[in-house]
Protein backbone atom coordinates (compact mmCIF):
# COMPACT_ATOMS: atom_id res chain seq x y z
CA UNK A 1 0.00 0.00 0.00
CA UNK A 2 1.75 3.34 -1.03
CA UNK A 3 1.59 5.76 1.53
CA UNK A 4 -0.82 8.54 1.62
CA UNK A 5 -0.66 11.30 3.94
CA UNK A 6 -3.51 12.47 5.84
CA UNK A 7 -5.56 9.38 5.22
CA UNK A 8 -6.97 9.31 8.45
CA UNK A 9 -8.85 12.18 7.70
CA UNK A 10 -11.20 9.79 5.95
CA UNK A 11 -12.16 7.81 9.10
CA UNK A 12 -13.29 11.32 10.83
CA UNK A 13 -16.68 10.17 8.83
CA UNK A 14 -16.75 7.19 11.18
CA UNK A 15 -15.67 9.21 14.25
CA UNK A 16 -18.55 12.07 13.51
CA UNK A 17 -21.05 8.88 13.32
CA UNK A 18 -20.01 7.54 16.58
CA UNK A 19 -19.44 10.80 18.27
CA UNK A 20 -23.34 11.57 17.58
CA UNK A 21 -24.77 8.33 18.41
CA UNK A 22 -22.48 7.16 21.40
CA UNK A 23 -21.48 10.64 22.84
CA UNK A 24 -23.98 13.17 21.70
CA UNK A 25 -27.54 11.75 21.52
CA UNK A 26 -27.83 11.50 25.40
CA UNK A 27 -27.27 15.28 26.61
CA UNK A 28 -29.23 16.46 23.40
CA UNK A 29 -31.75 14.24 24.42
CA UNK A 30 -32.05 15.36 28.10
CA UNK A 31 -31.50 19.10 27.18
CA UNK A 32 -34.75 18.56 24.39
CA UNK A 33 -36.56 16.91 26.84
CA UNK A 34 -35.72 19.70 29.70
CA UNK A 35 -37.19 22.36 27.01
CA UNK A 36 -39.91 20.41 26.64
CA UNK A 37 -40.93 20.27 30.78
CA UNK A 38 -40.56 23.96 30.32
CA UNK A 39 -42.83 24.73 27.60
CA UNK A 40 -45.03 22.71 28.42
CA UNK A 41 -45.52 24.10 31.70
CA UNK A 42 -45.74 27.49 29.86
CA UNK A 43 -48.49 26.38 27.49
CA UNK A 44 -51.54 27.75 29.30
CA UNK A 45 -49.99 30.72 29.89
CA UNK A 46 -49.12 31.29 26.00
CA UNK A 47 -51.97 30.09 25.08
CA UNK A 48 -53.91 33.13 26.86
CA UNK A 49 -51.32 35.66 25.92
CA UNK A 50 -50.42 34.96 22.61
CA UNK A 51 -47.63 38.26 22.70
CA UNK A 52 -46.00 35.93 25.55
CA UNK A 53 -43.00 35.63 23.80
CA UNK A 54 -42.56 38.85 22.64
CA UNK A 55 -42.74 40.80 25.92
CA UNK A 56 -40.39 41.21 28.79
CA UNK A 57 -41.38 38.16 30.58
CA UNK A 58 -41.88 35.32 27.85
CA UNK A 59 -38.46 36.43 26.84
CA UNK A 60 -36.94 36.55 29.98
CA UNK A 61 -38.15 32.72 30.47
CA UNK A 62 -36.82 32.14 27.22
CA UNK A 63 -33.17 33.19 28.29
CA UNK A 64 -33.59 31.15 31.36
CA UNK A 65 -34.62 28.54 29.69
CA UNK A 66 -32.00 28.69 27.07
CA UNK A 67 -29.37 28.83 30.39
CA UNK A 68 -31.03 25.98 32.49
CA UNK A 69 -30.71 23.64 28.73
CA UNK A 70 -26.83 24.50 28.37
CA UNK A 71 -26.39 24.27 31.56
CA UNK A 72 -27.21 20.72 31.09
CA UNK A 73 -26.53 19.65 27.33
CA UNK A 74 -23.14 21.65 27.14
CA UNK A 75 -21.21 19.74 30.60
CA UNK A 76 -22.09 16.76 29.99
CA UNK A 77 -21.70 16.72 26.29
CA UNK A 78 -18.33 17.50 26.84
CA UNK A 79 -17.67 15.21 29.42
CA UNK A 80 -19.31 12.27 27.65
CA UNK A 81 -17.90 13.46 24.36
CA UNK A 82 -13.87 13.64 25.64
CA UNK A 83 -14.54 11.27 28.41
CA UNK A 84 -12.24 7.53 27.93
CA UNK A 85 -11.24 8.98 24.28
CA UNK A 86 -8.01 7.47 24.46
CA UNK A 87 -8.18 5.64 27.13
CA UNK A 88 -11.08 3.48 26.15
CA UNK A 89 -9.07 2.20 23.04
CA UNK A 90 -5.85 1.39 25.25
CA UNK A 91 -8.02 -0.78 28.28
CA UNK A 92 -10.00 -2.16 25.73
CA UNK A 93 -7.16 -3.32 23.15
CA UNK A 94 -8.83 -1.07 19.98
CA UNK A 95 -5.67 0.54 19.69
CA UNK A 96 -4.19 -2.76 18.32
CA UNK A 97 -6.46 -2.82 15.48
CA UNK A 98 -6.57 1.08 14.58
CA UNK A 99 -2.96 1.33 14.86
CA UNK A 100 -1.44 -1.54 13.12
CA UNK A 101 -2.48 0.34 10.11
CA UNK A 102 -0.62 3.11 8.84
CA UNK A 103 -2.21 5.76 10.81
CA UNK A 104 -0.68 8.50 13.05
CA UNK A 105 -1.95 8.23 16.85
CA UNK A 106 -1.88 12.06 16.81
CA UNK A 107 -3.86 12.18 13.93
CA UNK A 108 -6.53 9.85 14.90
CA UNK A 109 -7.08 11.31 17.80
CA UNK A 110 -6.85 14.92 16.49
CA UNK A 111 -9.36 14.18 14.34
CA UNK A 112 -11.84 12.18 17.12
CA UNK A 113 -11.34 15.68 18.95
CA UNK A 114 -11.89 17.65 16.29
CA UNK A 115 -14.70 15.76 15.50
CA UNK A 116 -16.58 15.83 18.66
CA UNK A 117 -15.81 19.16 19.55
CA UNK A 118 -18.09 20.04 15.92
CA UNK A 119 -20.69 18.09 17.05
CA UNK A 120 -21.10 19.62 20.53
CA UNK A 121 -20.96 23.16 18.57
CA UNK A 122 -23.64 21.96 16.71
CA UNK A 123 -25.43 20.60 19.24
CA UNK A 124 -25.72 23.39 21.22
CA UNK A 125 -26.91 25.37 18.15
CA UNK A 126 -29.52 23.06 17.29
CA UNK A 127 -31.21 23.02 21.40
CA UNK A 128 -30.93 27.27 21.21
CA UNK A 129 -32.13 27.31 17.40
CA UNK A 130 -35.28 24.09 18.40
CA UNK A 131 -35.61 26.86 21.87
CA UNK A 132 -35.51 29.91 19.99
CA UNK A 133 -38.18 28.63 17.39
CA UNK A 134 -40.58 27.51 20.28
CA UNK A 135 -40.33 30.88 21.87
CA UNK A 136 -38.23 33.88 21.04
CA UNK A 137 -35.17 33.96 18.62
CA UNK A 138 -32.38 32.85 20.54
CA UNK A 139 -28.28 33.59 19.92
CA UNK A 140 -27.32 30.02 18.15
CA UNK A 141 -23.64 31.57 17.16
CA UNK A 142 -23.23 32.58 20.75
CA UNK A 143 -23.77 29.50 22.30
CA UNK A 144 -22.51 27.33 19.83
CA UNK A 145 -19.02 29.34 20.57
CA UNK A 146 -19.78 29.06 23.79
CA UNK A 147 -20.05 24.98 23.64
CA UNK A 148 -16.71 25.51 21.90
CA UNK A 149 -14.82 27.51 24.39
CA UNK A 150 -15.93 25.01 27.30
CA UNK A 151 -15.22 21.91 24.52
CA UNK A 152 -11.49 23.51 24.36
CA UNK A 153 -11.25 23.81 27.99
CA UNK A 154 -12.77 21.02 29.49
CA UNK A 155 -12.46 19.07 26.61
CA UNK A 156 -8.50 19.59 26.49
CA UNK A 157 -8.03 18.67 29.86
CA UNK A 158 -10.38 15.53 30.09
CA UNK A 159 -8.69 14.40 26.61
CA UNK A 160 -5.33 15.13 28.02
CA UNK A 161 -5.82 13.16 31.38
CA UNK A 162 -7.16 10.78 28.88
CA UNK A 163 -4.10 10.18 27.14
CA UNK A 164 -2.53 9.67 30.92
CA UNK A 165 -4.58 7.70 32.76
CA UNK A 166 -7.37 5.31 32.12
CA UNK A 167 -9.59 6.85 35.22
CA UNK A 168 -9.49 10.22 33.22
CA UNK A 169 -13.71 10.88 34.32
CA UNK A 170 -12.99 10.42 37.79
CA UNK A 171 -9.55 12.75 37.87
CA UNK A 172 -11.34 15.25 35.60
CA UNK A 173 -14.16 15.13 38.62
CA UNK A 174 -11.70 15.47 41.40
CA UNK A 175 -9.97 18.56 39.62
CA UNK A 176 -13.35 19.98 38.73
CA UNK A 177 -14.94 19.91 42.58
CA UNK A 178 -11.06 21.15 43.36
CA UNK A 179 -11.41 24.01 41.32
CA UNK A 180 -14.78 25.39 42.63
CA UNK A 181 -13.50 24.93 46.35
CA UNK A 182 -10.47 26.19 45.39
CA UNK A 183 -12.32 29.57 43.54
CA UNK A 184 -14.73 29.40 46.66
CA UNK A 185 -11.61 29.90 48.89
CA UNK A 186 -9.05 31.89 47.31
CA UNK A 187 -10.77 35.37 48.03
CA UNK A 188 -10.89 34.56 51.62
CA UNK A 189 -7.06 34.20 51.13
CA UNK A 190 -4.15 36.34 52.19
CA UNK A 191 -1.91 37.56 49.62
CA UNK A 192 0.95 35.08 49.40
CA UNK A 193 -1.06 32.36 50.17
CA UNK A 194 0.36 29.32 48.51
CA UNK A 195 -3.85 28.86 47.40
CA UNK A 196 -3.18 31.68 44.98
CA UNK A 197 0.02 30.21 43.11
CA UNK A 198 -2.00 26.63 43.02
CA UNK A 199 -5.19 28.36 41.27
CA UNK A 200 -3.18 29.47 38.66
CA UNK A 201 -3.41 25.90 37.41
CA UNK A 202 -6.47 24.73 38.07
CA UNK A 203 -8.86 25.65 34.70
CA UNK A 204 -9.95 28.78 34.45
CA UNK A 205 -13.61 28.11 34.42
CA UNK A 206 -14.58 31.53 36.60
CA UNK A 207 -13.41 33.20 33.33
CA UNK A 208 -15.52 30.59 31.21
CA UNK A 209 -18.22 31.14 32.71
CA UNK A 210 -18.23 34.98 32.34
CA UNK A 211 -17.43 34.36 28.94
CA UNK A 212 -20.27 32.28 28.35
CA UNK A 213 -22.48 34.00 30.14
CA UNK A 214 -22.12 37.23 27.88
CA UNK A 215 -22.18 35.05 25.02
CA UNK A 216 -25.45 33.99 25.85
CA UNK A 217 -27.13 37.42 26.49
CA UNK A 218 -25.45 38.56 23.02
CA UNK A 219 -23.44 40.72 25.10
CA UNK A 220 -19.69 41.90 24.05
CA UNK A 221 -16.90 39.26 25.96
CA UNK A 222 -13.65 40.27 27.29
CA UNK A 223 -11.01 39.07 25.13
CA UNK A 224 -8.77 38.28 27.69
CA UNK A 225 -10.82 36.14 29.54
CA UNK A 226 -11.62 33.89 25.70
CA UNK A 227 -7.45 34.29 25.06
CA UNK A 228 -6.69 32.72 28.99
CA UNK A 229 -9.20 29.84 27.97
CA UNK A 230 -7.67 29.05 25.03
CA UNK A 231 -4.54 29.23 26.21
CA UNK A 232 -4.88 26.84 28.86
CA UNK A 233 -7.21 24.61 26.63
CA UNK A 234 -4.76 24.50 24.34
CA UNK A 235 -1.57 24.24 26.66
CA UNK A 236 -3.59 20.84 27.68
CA UNK A 237 -3.99 19.62 23.97
CA UNK A 238 -0.43 20.22 22.79
CA UNK A 239 0.61 18.02 26.52
CA UNK A 240 -2.04 15.68 25.34
CA UNK A 241 -0.16 15.57 22.01
CA UNK A 242 3.10 15.02 23.30
CA UNK A 243 1.67 12.30 25.40
CA UNK A 244 0.61 10.59 23.22
CA UNK A 245 3.52 10.65 20.71
CA UNK A 246 5.98 9.76 23.27
CA UNK A 247 3.89 7.54 25.76
CA UNK A 248 3.50 3.90 24.78
CA UNK A 249 0.35 2.63 23.34
CA UNK A 250 0.33 -0.84 25.08
CA UNK A 251 0.77 -0.41 29.19
CA UNK B 1 14.52 -6.96 7.34
CA UNK B 2 13.66 -7.26 11.28
CA UNK B 3 16.18 -7.29 13.49
CA UNK B 4 15.52 -7.25 17.50
CA UNK B 5 19.18 -5.87 19.09
CA UNK B 6 19.26 -6.94 22.68
CA UNK B 7 15.79 -6.07 23.23
CA UNK B 8 14.72 -6.18 26.85
CA UNK B 9 11.34 -5.27 28.52
CA UNK B 10 10.50 -4.56 32.09
CA UNK B 11 6.85 -3.53 32.77
CA UNK B 12 6.49 -1.23 36.16
CA UNK B 13 3.57 -0.79 37.78
CA UNK B 14 2.93 1.89 40.22
CA UNK B 15 2.15 -0.74 42.72
CA UNK B 16 3.36 -3.79 42.37
CA UNK B 17 6.44 -5.58 41.24
CA UNK B 18 8.36 -4.79 38.02
CA UNK B 19 8.14 -7.58 35.53
CA UNK B 20 11.02 -8.03 33.30
CA UNK B 21 8.97 -9.97 30.50
CA UNK B 22 11.87 -9.53 27.72
CA UNK B 23 15.43 -10.19 27.96
CA UNK B 24 18.64 -9.67 26.07
CA UNK B 25 16.85 -10.62 22.98
CA UNK B 26 18.62 -10.36 19.38
CA UNK B 27 17.08 -11.62 15.98
CA UNK B 28 17.30 -11.00 12.46
CA UNK B 29 14.57 -11.82 10.11
CA UNK B 30 15.31 -11.68 6.40
CA UNK B 31 12.08 -10.62 4.00
CA UNK B 32 11.04 -14.30 2.38
CA UNK B 33 11.23 -15.87 6.13
CA UNK B 34 7.94 -17.22 8.20
CA UNK B 35 9.47 -16.80 11.63
CA UNK B 36 7.71 -18.54 14.48
CA UNK B 37 8.07 -17.93 17.72
CA UNK B 38 6.94 -20.42 20.50
CA UNK B 39 6.91 -20.24 24.36
CA UNK B 40 4.61 -21.05 27.26
CA UNK B 41 2.46 -18.57 28.87
CA UNK B 42 4.06 -15.26 30.18
CA UNK B 43 7.22 -16.14 28.31
CA UNK B 44 7.01 -13.05 26.46
CA UNK B 45 6.31 -13.78 23.26
CA UNK B 46 2.94 -10.85 23.34
CA UNK B 47 5.08 -7.96 24.41
CA UNK B 48 7.79 -8.70 22.02
CA UNK B 49 5.38 -8.58 19.03
CA UNK B 50 4.24 -5.16 21.21
CA UNK B 51 7.40 -3.59 20.64
CA UNK B 52 8.18 -5.05 16.89
CA UNK B 53 4.70 -3.14 16.11
CA UNK B 54 5.98 0.56 18.09
CA UNK B 55 3.09 -0.59 20.79
CA UNK B 56 6.07 -0.64 23.42
CA UNK B 57 9.15 0.69 23.65
CA UNK B 58 11.20 -1.52 25.04
CA UNK B 59 13.48 -0.65 28.07
CA UNK B 60 16.68 -1.91 26.52
CA UNK B 61 18.05 -2.25 23.05
CA UNK B 62 16.04 -1.87 19.99
CA UNK B 63 13.72 -3.06 17.21
CA UNK B 64 14.25 -1.99 13.49
CA UNK B 65 11.98 -2.65 10.89
CA UNK B 66 13.92 -2.04 7.38
CA UNK B 67 16.03 0.32 9.70
CA UNK B 68 13.48 2.22 10.83
CA UNK B 69 11.51 2.32 14.26
CA UNK B 70 8.47 0.24 14.21
CA UNK B 71 6.38 3.26 15.45
CA UNK B 72 8.13 5.22 12.47
CA UNK B 73 7.37 2.20 9.87
CA UNK B 74 4.28 0.90 10.76
CA UNK B 75 2.43 4.62 10.80
CA UNK B 76 4.15 4.56 7.24
CA UNK B 77 3.70 0.80 5.74
CA UNK B 78 1.50 -0.70 8.08
CA UNK B 79 1.59 -4.03 8.93
CA UNK B 80 -0.90 -6.87 9.01
CA UNK B 81 -1.36 -7.73 12.32
CA UNK B 82 -3.98 -10.60 13.73
CA UNK B 83 -3.40 -9.50 17.81
CA UNK B 84 -4.24 -12.44 20.59
CA UNK B 85 -6.28 -10.35 22.37
CA UNK B 86 -9.35 -9.39 19.62
CA UNK B 87 -10.94 -6.85 20.66
CA UNK B 88 -13.45 -4.75 18.39
CA UNK B 89 -16.43 -2.43 19.49
CA UNK B 90 -19.03 -5.28 19.73
CA UNK B 91 -21.83 -3.37 18.13
CA UNK B 92 -20.06 -2.64 14.85
CA UNK B 93 -21.40 -4.80 12.22
CA UNK B 94 -18.81 -7.16 10.21
CA UNK B 95 -18.76 -5.16 6.95
CA UNK B 96 -18.64 -1.86 8.77
CA UNK B 97 -15.67 -2.63 10.70
CA UNK B 98 -14.31 -4.08 7.83
CA UNK B 99 -14.74 -0.77 5.85
CA UNK B 100 -13.58 0.89 9.17
CA UNK B 101 -10.67 -0.81 9.13
CA UNK B 102 -9.89 -0.98 5.38
CA UNK B 103 -9.65 3.43 5.21
CA UNK B 104 -7.22 2.85 8.09
CA UNK B 105 -5.83 0.44 6.41
CA UNK B 106 -5.39 3.05 3.21
CA UNK B 107 -7.72 1.19 0.64
CA UNK B 108 -8.60 3.76 -1.83
CA UNK B 109 -11.97 4.75 -1.83
CA UNK B 110 -13.32 3.47 -4.69
CA UNK B 111 -11.79 -0.09 -4.07
CA UNK B 112 -12.92 -0.52 -0.87
CA UNK B 113 -16.60 -2.23 -1.40
CA UNK B 114 -14.52 -4.56 -3.62
CA UNK B 115 -11.63 -5.31 -0.69
CA UNK B 116 -14.48 -5.80 1.72
CA UNK B 117 -16.15 -8.40 -0.04
CA UNK B 118 -12.91 -10.08 -1.35
CA UNK B 119 -11.60 -10.65 2.49
CA UNK B 120 -14.89 -11.51 3.47
CA UNK B 121 -15.23 -13.82 0.67
CA UNK B 122 -10.96 -15.03 1.70
CA UNK B 123 -12.70 -15.85 5.39
CA UNK B 124 -15.95 -17.31 4.41
CA UNK B 125 -18.01 -14.82 6.60
CA UNK B 126 -20.62 -13.97 3.68
CA UNK B 127 -23.57 -14.95 5.87
CA UNK B 128 -22.57 -13.29 8.83
CA UNK B 129 -21.35 -9.80 7.05
CA UNK B 130 -24.34 -7.71 8.32
CA UNK B 131 -24.27 -9.34 11.92
CA UNK B 132 -22.92 -7.22 14.68
CA UNK B 133 -19.20 -8.85 16.49
CA UNK B 134 -21.34 -9.22 19.85
CA UNK B 135 -23.16 -11.99 17.69
CA UNK B 136 -20.04 -13.89 16.14
CA UNK B 137 -18.84 -17.09 17.37
CA UNK B 138 -15.42 -16.97 18.99
CA UNK B 139 -14.35 -18.67 15.98
CA UNK B 140 -16.10 -15.95 13.06
CA UNK B 141 -14.60 -13.47 15.33
CA UNK B 142 -11.05 -14.71 14.84
CA UNK B 143 -11.78 -15.48 11.18
CA UNK B 144 -12.70 -11.41 11.41
CA UNK B 145 -9.72 -10.40 13.06
CA UNK B 146 -7.86 -12.61 10.40
CA UNK B 147 -10.21 -10.62 7.27
CA UNK B 148 -8.83 -7.15 8.51
CA UNK B 149 -5.33 -8.33 8.80
CA UNK B 150 -5.39 -9.38 4.88
CA UNK B 151 -7.26 -5.91 4.07
CA UNK B 152 -3.49 -4.31 2.54
CA UNK B 153 -0.57 -5.97 1.51
CA UNK B 154 1.76 -5.46 3.93
CA UNK B 155 5.48 -6.67 3.63
CA UNK B 156 5.47 -7.52 7.16
CA UNK B 157 2.66 -10.03 8.81
CA UNK B 158 1.87 -10.82 12.38
CA UNK B 159 -0.24 -13.46 13.41
CA UNK B 160 -0.45 -13.78 17.44
CA UNK B 161 -2.15 -16.98 18.57
CA UNK B 162 -3.79 -16.89 15.03
CA UNK B 163 -5.80 -20.11 14.98
CA UNK B 164 -6.91 -19.60 18.37
CA UNK B 165 -10.86 -20.69 18.37
CA UNK B 166 -10.65 -21.73 14.91
CA UNK B 167 -12.23 -25.04 14.34
CA UNK B 168 -10.24 -28.01 12.15
CA UNK B 169 -11.34 -27.04 8.75
CA UNK B 170 -10.68 -23.12 9.47
CA UNK B 171 -7.15 -24.22 11.14
CA UNK B 172 -6.38 -26.01 7.94
CA UNK B 173 -7.20 -23.52 5.77
CA UNK B 174 -5.26 -21.13 7.84
CA UNK B 175 -2.03 -22.81 7.07
CA UNK B 176 -3.08 -22.50 3.24
CA UNK B 177 -3.36 -19.14 3.62
CA UNK B 178 0.02 -18.55 5.00
CA UNK B 179 1.08 -20.24 2.00
CA UNK B 180 -0.51 -18.30 -0.36
CA UNK B 181 1.31 -15.19 1.72
CA UNK B 182 4.38 -16.59 1.54
CA UNK B 183 6.61 -14.03 -0.67
CA UNK B 184 9.88 -13.18 -1.66
CA UNK B 185 9.83 -9.46 0.24
CA UNK B 186 7.68 -10.39 3.05
CA UNK B 187 7.97 -11.39 6.44
CA UNK B 188 5.61 -13.46 8.26
CA UNK B 189 5.85 -13.95 12.33
CA UNK B 190 3.82 -16.32 13.71
CA UNK B 191 3.47 -16.41 17.78
CA UNK B 192 1.30 -19.97 18.42
CA UNK B 193 1.63 -22.70 21.36
CA UNK B 194 0.52 -25.10 19.12
CA UNK B 195 4.20 -26.49 17.82
CA UNK B 196 2.53 -28.86 15.31
CA UNK B 197 1.10 -25.47 13.30
CA UNK B 198 4.63 -23.33 14.22
CA UNK B 199 6.54 -26.43 12.30
CA UNK B 200 4.46 -26.75 9.04
CA UNK B 201 4.36 -23.00 8.61
CA UNK B 202 7.87 -21.66 10.01
CA UNK B 203 11.28 -21.96 8.36
CA UNK B 204 12.67 -21.07 11.76
CA UNK B 205 11.25 -21.38 15.07
CA UNK B 206 12.27 -19.34 18.31
CA UNK B 207 11.49 -20.98 21.48
CA UNK B 208 11.63 -18.17 24.57
CA UNK B 209 10.97 -18.89 27.95
CA UNK B 210 11.22 -16.26 30.87
CA UNK B 211 11.86 -13.54 28.27
CA UNK B 212 14.93 -15.16 27.02
CA UNK B 213 15.55 -16.49 23.65
CA UNK B 214 16.08 -20.48 24.17
CA UNK B 215 16.95 -21.32 20.75
CA UNK B 216 16.45 -21.08 17.19
CA UNK B 217 15.36 -23.93 14.98
CA UNK B 218 15.49 -24.13 12.08
CA UNK B 219 12.84 -26.91 11.12
CA UNK B 220 13.79 -27.70 7.72
CA UNK B 221 17.16 -29.27 9.59
CA UNK B 222 15.28 -30.36 12.35
CA UNK B 223 13.03 -32.49 10.61
CA UNK B 224 15.33 -35.40 10.22
CA UNK B 225 16.73 -35.08 13.81
CA UNK B 226 13.73 -37.53 15.81
CA UNK B 227 15.26 -40.44 17.75
CA UNK B 228 12.31 -42.17 18.77
CA UNK B 229 9.58 -43.69 16.98
CA UNK B 230 6.10 -44.89 17.28
CA UNK B 231 5.80 -47.91 15.64
CA UNK B 232 2.35 -49.73 14.94
CA UNK B 233 2.98 -53.09 14.40
CA UNK B 234 -0.10 -55.49 12.92
CA UNK B 235 1.84 -58.67 12.98
CA UNK B 236 4.95 -59.98 14.80
CA UNK B 237 5.58 -57.12 17.26
CA UNK B 238 7.15 -59.88 20.08
CA UNK B 239 9.79 -59.53 17.18
CA UNK B 240 10.71 -55.70 17.11
CA UNK B 241 13.26 -56.30 20.20
CA UNK B 242 15.78 -57.89 18.58
CA UNK B 243 15.84 -55.52 16.10
CA UNK B 244 15.66 -52.28 18.47
CA UNK B 245 17.41 -53.09 21.13
CA UNK B 246 15.27 -50.71 23.20
CA UNK B 247 11.91 -51.35 21.51
CA UNK B 248 9.27 -50.66 24.62
CA UNK B 249 5.32 -52.03 24.01
CA UNK B 250 3.66 -49.40 24.91
CA UNK B 251 -0.35 -50.30 24.32
CA UNK B 252 -1.76 -53.09 21.97
CA UNK B 253 0.45 -53.07 18.71
CA UNK B 254 1.87 -49.70 19.65
CA UNK B 255 5.76 -49.78 19.98
CA UNK B 256 8.30 -46.84 20.92
CA UNK B 257 11.93 -48.01 19.08
CA UNK B 258 14.32 -45.78 19.50
CA UNK B 259 17.32 -45.09 16.69
CA UNK B 260 20.34 -43.29 16.44
CA UNK B 261 19.29 -41.95 12.90
CA UNK B 262 17.38 -41.94 10.03
CA UNK B 263 19.77 -44.77 8.46
CA UNK B 264 19.40 -46.75 12.09
CA UNK B 265 15.52 -47.03 11.70
CA UNK B 266 15.58 -47.96 8.06
CA UNK B 267 17.90 -50.77 8.89
CA UNK B 268 16.22 -51.77 12.30
CA UNK B 269 12.95 -52.06 9.86
CA UNK B 270 14.27 -53.55 7.07
CA UNK B 271 15.79 -56.19 9.63
CA UNK B 272 12.13 -56.87 11.25
CA UNK B 273 10.29 -56.39 8.21
CA UNK B 274 12.57 -59.39 6.56
CA UNK B 275 11.84 -61.40 9.79
CA UNK B 276 7.78 -61.35 9.40
CA UNK B 277 7.23 -58.23 10.99
CA UNK B 278 4.36 -56.32 9.59
CA UNK B 279 4.32 -52.29 10.31
CA UNK B 280 1.41 -50.12 9.85
CA UNK B 281 2.78 -46.77 10.08
CA UNK B 282 6.18 -44.98 11.99
CA UNK B 283 6.05 -41.48 13.08
CA UNK B 284 7.82 -39.78 15.53
CA UNK B 285 7.35 -39.89 18.99
CA UNK B 286 7.32 -36.41 19.43
CA UNK B 287 7.70 -33.50 16.53
CA UNK B 288 11.44 -32.40 16.84
CA UNK B 289 9.68 -28.61 17.12
CA UNK B 290 8.08 -30.64 20.08
CA UNK B 291 11.76 -32.57 21.67
CA UNK B 292 14.00 -29.07 21.14
CA UNK B 293 10.67 -27.53 22.90
CA UNK B 294 10.41 -29.64 25.74
CA UNK B 295 14.47 -29.56 26.12
CA UNK B 296 14.27 -25.70 26.14
CA UNK B 297 11.95 -25.07 28.20
CA UNK B 298 12.23 -27.69 31.03
CA UNK B 299 10.06 -26.84 34.25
Amino acid sequence: MSPRPMRWLAYARWQLVDGAWQRLALPLVLAMLLAYGAFYSTKGMAAAHPDFWTNTDGRRFAFQLLRQAMGVFIPLAVLMGTNGMVAQDRQKGYFRFFFSKPVPVTGFYVSAFVAQGALVMAGAALVAALIGVRSTPQPMLGVALAAGLTFALLGSLLFLLSTLTYQDGLVFILVWMLTLIVRQLEPAMNAGHWLHSAVRVLPPTHRLDAVREALYAAQPVATADVWHVLAYGGACFVLALVALRRMPLSR
Amino acid sequence: MIAFRGVGHTYRPLLGKRVRAVDDFSLDIAAGEVVGIAGPNGAGKTTLIATLLGFLNPSDGEVRIEGQAPRAYVERHGVSYLPELMALPTFWRVDNALRRLGVLAGVPAGELEATVTSVIDRVDLDEHRRKTIKALSKGNFQRLGLAQALLADNRVVVFDEPTHGLDPVWSNRFRDLVGELRRADRVIFIASHNLDELERLCDRVVIIDHGRMQRVVSIASAAVAATAWLMRVAIGGDLLPAHFASAEHLTDGTWLVRAADLEALNTGLAASLATGVRVTSVVPHESSLEHHFREAVRR
